[in-house]
């Protein structure tokens, strides 16, 4: 080891000190970027619940944790759930409401079903889930069907919230909304199946239960006897809903939560990488050249209006394309992400964003409009 | 930043992510034993970085004594640093050398806890997040959800004796490796990082998913073991284990209190840094001997 002189030794001992300020700040930035880096996948419930326009109301949850119902033609609030005295926290709103008999049925990732006024968003009764509630509720013949991330599928009465009967339990929780078809209630888990039970009596209708080769979190929907629902091991399935027997099954190149749109003899859905598919309803054969490629991930429903399909992305980019083709028409930028399902009403189409906007996009061109929610 | 982001993602996150899942497949589906066993092999990966730590603080521990003797002896800020230097460069250690182990090491931890987070979020836009960074294997693909139960713990879930358990195994972490102060104003900071740091991490571990606490105890765990084997309790005994002062100075290092003016003649071929606390003993044991002949002279 070499000595140093006494000079150089203090300009060694200042260069030395240099160095140490300079490590010490260069690390202080370098574990910023990291953290913020890696902070980047940091994720906590914010929800997606798409808004339901009823008459001249709009029911709409801004920042996805609370419901509002606002009068469109007088621009004003009627109602807030939780209103806000309240110690109610939603947590976030991933499901669609439903609107039956003059109520609302909410379910929140806080695992309570809501019924709630239309009139007045006055709570008429409640239930309590064991798990999150994502799917929505979907009434049919005055019963309300919820699934929970509890693994079950709850029946409750719509007027009185009394359960019709004994929770149907699957391997996995449920995070899709079900689909009531014919006295069935179909619904997928994300233990990989498919279940149909009856929805008066909860008992199962397929000998067993269809299995898929990944997870199923996409809303199944029924359609002329068939049974769509795409999973997360990339397949759209078409199933017979009266056996659950394999139809077909097209493979996409990603995995498929968005729920399926069946119009016009083809299957519309897109997949979380951004490709959006219109396959044969009765054949799966991809009826387009090739899938149209979106930016972002879609995640939300397509919607249909005229020839027209309209599909929308976490990255805010809104499509109109050619439903018999794929081709793009028209492109627009919504005001953040999009992971809802698109609602059709009154030609327009609605959906909600990322930080709890209600927009509408015509879809004749493209023109996006915000809907105001007044405080 | 976009660029940085696909970096990331594409050289630590991704790898990750993927190996967790494969490790979940193997191991019964279970991801808490997933989680155990790859916190275990990322310590054994980046074992060489720890060792290389470990040395440097050993080395530091002991010169410690002498250290603190410089801080009695001279007043003069300039002088004390100027023999506290010397007192480097004869043992051939770098102040910094420790660190440098451990910056290595960070980008590897916080890749760690992004596909922690990624992959036992309970929550539904973390799986969407989690589907751009799995690679397009079915074997890897089909594994999800991951089941978040293991041993009666919703890994997705805070779990409070998870959560305490992290902040009492990084405070006996903290209390074996702290190095002792060599002035006041030290003493204060390293007594308060004993107790900040494990507090942060407890907080920490009750906000998030319960998976991530297992991460962080299993990982001080190993963490302890290491230190204990390579460099020893650090003067931490049962009698001042739930004290919020650091551990004392082991007493090897404590009874090399020597006088640092006199001069050491190092061996040229003492420069090989991976030797760095082989020389540091060594230069103490030569250091006392050459003492012990010094006051020999002395009294004769």
């Amino acid at each position: 080891m070499k000595h140093v002189a006494s000079g150089d030794c203090r300009r060694s001992k200042i260069q030395t000190s240099r160095a140490a300020k300079a490590l010490g700040l260069g690390l202080f930035f370098l574990s910023l970027v990291l953290l913020l880096t890696a902070c980047r996948g940091i994720t906590s419930p914010k929800g997606w619940a798409s808004p339901v326009i009823t008459d001249s109301t709009l029911l709409a949850a801004p920042n996805h944790q609370s419901l509002a119902d606002v009068d469109l033609q007088a621009n004003s609030r009627n109602w807030t759930f939780p209103p806000s005295k309240s110690n109610i926290s939603l947590t976030a709103l991933y499901g669609t409401p439903a609107v039956s008999q003059g109520l609302v049925l909410l379910g929140g990732y806080n695992g309570t079903l809501y019924a709630l006024n239309l009139s007045d968003g006055s709570e008429k009764w409640s239930q309590v889930t064991a798990g999150h509630i994502v799917g929505g509720p979907v009434i049919s013949d005055g019963t309300v069907y919820v699934g929970s991330a509890d693994r079950c599928l709850y029946a409750f009465a719509v007027d009185s919230g009394d359960q019709r009967f004994n929770p149907f339990c699957t391997g996995e929780k449920i995070w899709s909304t079900p689909a009531v078809s014919n006295g069935v209630v179909y619904f997928s888990s994300m233990d990989k199946k498919v279940y149909a039970i009856d929805a008066t009596t909860g008992e199962a209708r397929w000998s067993q239960a269809f299995k898929a080769d990944g997870a199923v979190a996409s809303t199944p929907v029924v359609d002329s006897g068939t049974v769509y629902v795409g999973g997360l091991d990339n397949y759209m399935y078409a199933l017979d809903a009266s056996n659950g027997q394999m139809r077909w099954r097209y493979k996409a190149d990603d995995w498929i939560w968005s729920r399926a749109l069946v119009s016009g003899g083809s299957v519309y859905f897109g997949s979380l990488s951004g490709k959006v598919y219109g396959v044969d309803a009765t054949s799966g054969q991809l009826r387009w050249d090739k899938p149209f490629s979106a930016k972002g991930v879609v995640r939300g429903g397509p919607a249909v209006v005229g020839s027209t399909l309209i599909v929308a992305t976490d990255q805010g980019n809104v499509y109109g394309l050619d439903a018999s083709t794929g081709s793009q028409v028209w492109s627009s930028k919504a005001s953040s992400g999009v992971l809802s399902d698109l609602v059709v009403n009154g030609g327009m189409v609605y959906y909600s964003t990322k930080s709890g906007d209600v927009q509408k996009v015509d879809p004749a061109n493209g023109t996006i409009t915000s809907v105001q929610v007044p405080q | 930043m976009e660029i940085i982001t696909l970096l990331w993602n594409w050289v630590l996150v991704n790898p990750m992510a993927n190996a967790l899942v494969l490790l979940n497949n193997a191991f019964f589906g279970s991801y808490g034993l997933a989680i155990i066993i790859f916190t275990v092999v990322m310590r054994g990966v980046t074992f060489p970085l720890t060792l290389r730590q470990l040395r440097s603080s050993r080395a530091m521990s002991a010169m410690s004594g002498r250290l603190q003797e410089i801080q009695k002896k001279y007043k003069d800020p300039k002088r004390r640093q100027e023999e506290t230097m010397k007192i480097y460069r004869e043992a051939g250690v770098n102040p910094l050398g420790c660190l440098l182990p451990m910056v290595a090491q960070l980008p590897i931890w916080f890749a760690l806890y992004s596909v922690l987070r990624l992959t036992v979020g309970d929550v539904p836009e973390s799986t969407i997040s989690l589907s751009q960074h799995l690679y397009p294997w079915s074997f890897i693909q089909h594994a999800v959800p991951l089941s978040n139960k293991f041993v009666g713990l919703n890994l997705g879930q805070p779990n409070v004796v998870l959560a305490i358990l992290t902040g009492a195994t990084m405070f006996v972490q903290q209390k074996m490796t702290t190095p002792p102060a060599l002035d006041e104003k030290s003493a204060s900071m390293n007594s308060t990082m004993l107790w900040m740091m494990p507090l942060m991490f407890t907080y920490f571990a009750i906000s998030f998913p319960s998976g991530l606490a297992l991460y962080w105890v299993i990982s001080s765990v190993v963490g302890i073991v290491l230190q204990y084997v390579y460099v020893g309790s650090g003067g931490l005994t049962w009698r001042n284990l739930f004290s919020l002062q650091p551990a004392p100075a082991p007493k090897s290092a404590a009874s090399q209190v020597k006088p640092a003016t006199e001069k050491i003649e190092p061996d040229e071929d003492e420069e090989d840094e991976e030797t760095e606390a082989g020389e540091a003993v060594a230069d103490e044991r030569r250091y006392r001997k050459r003492s012990r002949r010094g006051k020999r002279r002395r009294k004769r």
